[in-house]
């Protein structure tokens, strides 16, 4: 699965508690839209590192790399390129 | 706008200020405010930026009346705005009363120093003190010459009605019930203290919520409520508990309950608000309910479309309010405060009603029963709590953590610092219960809080904890909890080693400052302090407004948006204060 794929499947069922993957477009706002709270916050992260090895650092907590799911996938992969 | 300064005029009837912990903190190279993220639902700085929830009370009461009353928060405004020029914010200020909250002890020093610059400036506005601490120390309070009135009481807002109606028709004001004030030469004059309605008065009106700045992944988003004043359980070290309400208030009742329609009236309100969907609402002394009111609440609760929910529960839930809970929201947060793993500390400080199995065992039936999460806090400080005990309560958190996996169990620790409350059970008999005091009397807290040390602004020691070990022990329990939360993958390893390495920072500065500040000869004192000034100044820049982290999210977030965040006037209002403007 790729990493877009992994992430949607991951905020639908775990966080968002939902089966239908199509809730959730790649634009849908996640911090504004009050998917993402502090708490599904954390859990996120450690998704991230866990399935990417991305380790996302406290000053990187931005909400522009938050902000929909294309732009958490894009952070990830600069991330990933970086490396 | 005041032409001849180029700045607005603060007009209101009354002027609710509540003061930082200390005041002013901008720029103290005297005073280490070391970092602790605390445990509680809401991240604050070292300045316990909250004020008493009275206040928003009182602004509903008296607008009600026809009074205009604007809250400043001045532990936000400085925070979010160091640059401003607080003579010229005060020079601004036009109002009938200034009111200053001294409800938490931990503001004595911040409340008092901020009273104290506005009379300087305008004595021509009288300036009121209100608040659990200011009923406590009325008669020492209003020996300040800076003081002209305290209102006593735990629900002041009828005589604040009068007071303002009273200066509104320029009258006298020996006829306001619970004042304590001066006359113009001086005298102290005591209207004694009639107005103890056997009900909390009022409840908030939400509808307005601060704003935040925040471009910052996670805003805080939180509301806060309470349906009583007082308490029916009897913690010994807390000033609101049984015994402390009836001390203080000299009641025979220990609760006085909202009524039914204030409480619909306060979920009209934050139905209101925008986006509620995304704030979190924390409900505390719902333990106090009974069961048809409880379940009144949670009829209010289940209407409102609240993001998460939270419950600080005494005892632990029956099953049928447990499912109740989660029927009104979906995300419900319980929170747990045992003190101690050790029942014979935790019964000594006023809990220890349930055994670690049974919370273990309610705790699984509570998630099977769609309960979202469980925080259970634990305190430093507790009588017959040594450090071998602390260290086996972290032993305990971990066992919690390990036995429920994933995210729903969240264990936190704290120490109880600064202050033990006046008007406790353990402040009024300190020997009973193992505790001795170093500061007894609002001078002696006062002062206490403008000591470089934390060490030596903290009010008590126990049998088996100096105030040293208090620290030590406390900051060295929170690292261990922190370090076992990164080790079970609660939390990023990276977050946890940079909050552990401000611990350390800490946990390696505070003795320095601590011997520095202990040099008994007053001139070697300063020299001493003021060589370690510009490290004191990086240190708390870096704590103070680098924003606020908590034990359960560990991150700096920036201030604004919390319920308590107001600051009376829109944002650009203020920046016509700032030092380079005026």
């Amino acid at each position: 699965m790729d990493i877009k794929s992994t992430l949607r499947n991951y905020i639908v069922t775990e966080i968002m508690h939902e089966r239908d993957l199509s809730v959730l477009a790649d634009d849908t706002a996640l911090i504004e839209g009050g998917i993402i709270d502090s708490m599904s916050l954390i859990q996120l992260v450690l998704v991230i590192k866990e399935k990417f090895g991305v380790e996302v650092a406290e000053e990187e907590l931005d909400i522009e790399n938050f902000k929909t799911l294309n732009s958490l996938t894009g952070y990830i992969l600069s991330k990933i390129e970086g490396k | 706008m005041n032409a001849a300064r180029n700045v607005p005029i603060l007009k209101t009837d009354l002027l609710l200020l509540h003061p930082p912990g200390t005041y002013d903190f901008r720029d103290r190279r005297d005073i280490y405010f070391p970092f602790l993220g605390t445990s509680g639902d809401v991240p604050i700085t070292p300045l316990y930026e909250y004020f008493p929830i009275g206040f928003a009370t009182l602004k509903r009461f008296l607008s009600d009346r026809d009074h205009e009353v604007k809250i400043i928060n001045v532990s936000t405004l400085l925070l979010r705005y160091p640059q401003i020029d607080m003579n010229a914010l005060i020079h601004a200020f036009d109002s009938l009363l200034i009111g200053i909250d001294l409800h938490w002890m931990v503001h004595v020093q911040g409340s008092l120093a901020l009273a104290e610059q506005i009379k300087k400036i305008r004595k021509d506005i009288p300036l009121i003190f209100g608040g659990i601490s200011a009923t406590y120390y009325a008669e020492q309070l209003i020996r300040y010459p800076f003081v002209d009135m305290v209102m006593r009481g735990y629900d002041t807002h009828e005589p604040m009605s009068c007071l303002l109606d009273t200066l509104k028709q320029h009258k006298r004001v020996d006829a306001i019930p619970n004042l304590l004030w001066k006359s113009k030469d001086g005298q102290i004059c005591n209207n004694g203290i009639s107005h103890s309605p056997q009900i909390y008065t009022c409840g908030a009106a939400w509808e307005k919520q601060p704003s935040s700045l925040t471009k910052k992944i996670s805003t805080i988003r939180e509301f806060l409520s309470t349906q009583n004043v007082g308490c029916s359980y009897n913690c010994g070290w807390c000033g609101g508990s049984r015994d402390a309400f009836k001390r203080i208030y000299k009641q025979k009742k220990s609760v006085m309950r909202k009524p039914l329609q204030e409480i619909e009236q306060e979920f009209d309100s934050l139905k209101k608000v925008s986006e509620i969907d995304k704030y979190y609402f924390y409900s505390i002394g719902s333990y106090n309910e009974t069961k048809r009111r409880m379940g009144f609440f949670l009829d209010k609760v289940g209407e409102t479309n609240f993001k998460s929910v939270g419950y600080e529960q005494y005892h632990l839930t029956s099953e049928k309010v447990l499912k109740t809970m989660v029927k009104a929201n979906m995300r419900t947060v319980i929170t747990l405060s045992p003190e101690s793993h050790d029942l014979k500390v935790a019964k000594l400080a006023g809990r220890g009603v349930y055994t670690n199995d049974e919370m273990e065992k309610w705790i699984e039936k509570a998630l099977n029963h769609g309960i979202y999460k469980v925080d259970v806090w634990y305190f430093v400080g507790m009588p017959e709590q040594d450090e071998k005990s602390v260290m086996e309560t972290v032993d305990y958190c971990r066992h919690l953590l390990h036995l429920f996996k994933g995210n729903a169990v969240n264990p936190m620790i704290c120490p109880m610092i600064p202050f033990l409350d006046p008007g406790s059970s353990f402040f009024e008999d300190p020997e009973k219960y193992g505790y001795r005091l170093y500061h007894k009397t609002l001078e002696e807290h006062r002062f206490a809080m403008t000591r470089a040390s934390i060490i030596n602004r903290i009010n008590y020691e126990t049998k088996m904890l100096t105030r040293e070990d208090l620290v030590r022990v406390g900051y060295k329990a929170v690292r261990r909890l922190m370090e076992e939360k990164a080790a079970v993958g609660l939390l990023p390893d990276s977050w946890v080693n940079k909050y552990i390495g401000k611990i350390d920072d800490a946990l390696e500065f505070i003795p320095i400052v601590h011997e520095a500040d202990c040099i008994s000869d007053e001139k070697d004192r300063q020299r001493e302090l003021e060589r370690l000034g510009d490290e004191i100044l990086l240190r708390n820049n870096s704590i103070l407004f680098g924003g606020v982290a908590n034990q359960a999210f560990p991150v700096n977030r920036e201030i604004g948006g919390r319920w308590f965040d107001e600051i009376g006037w829109e944002e650009e209002v203020f920046t016509a204060f700032h030092n380079n403007i005026v």
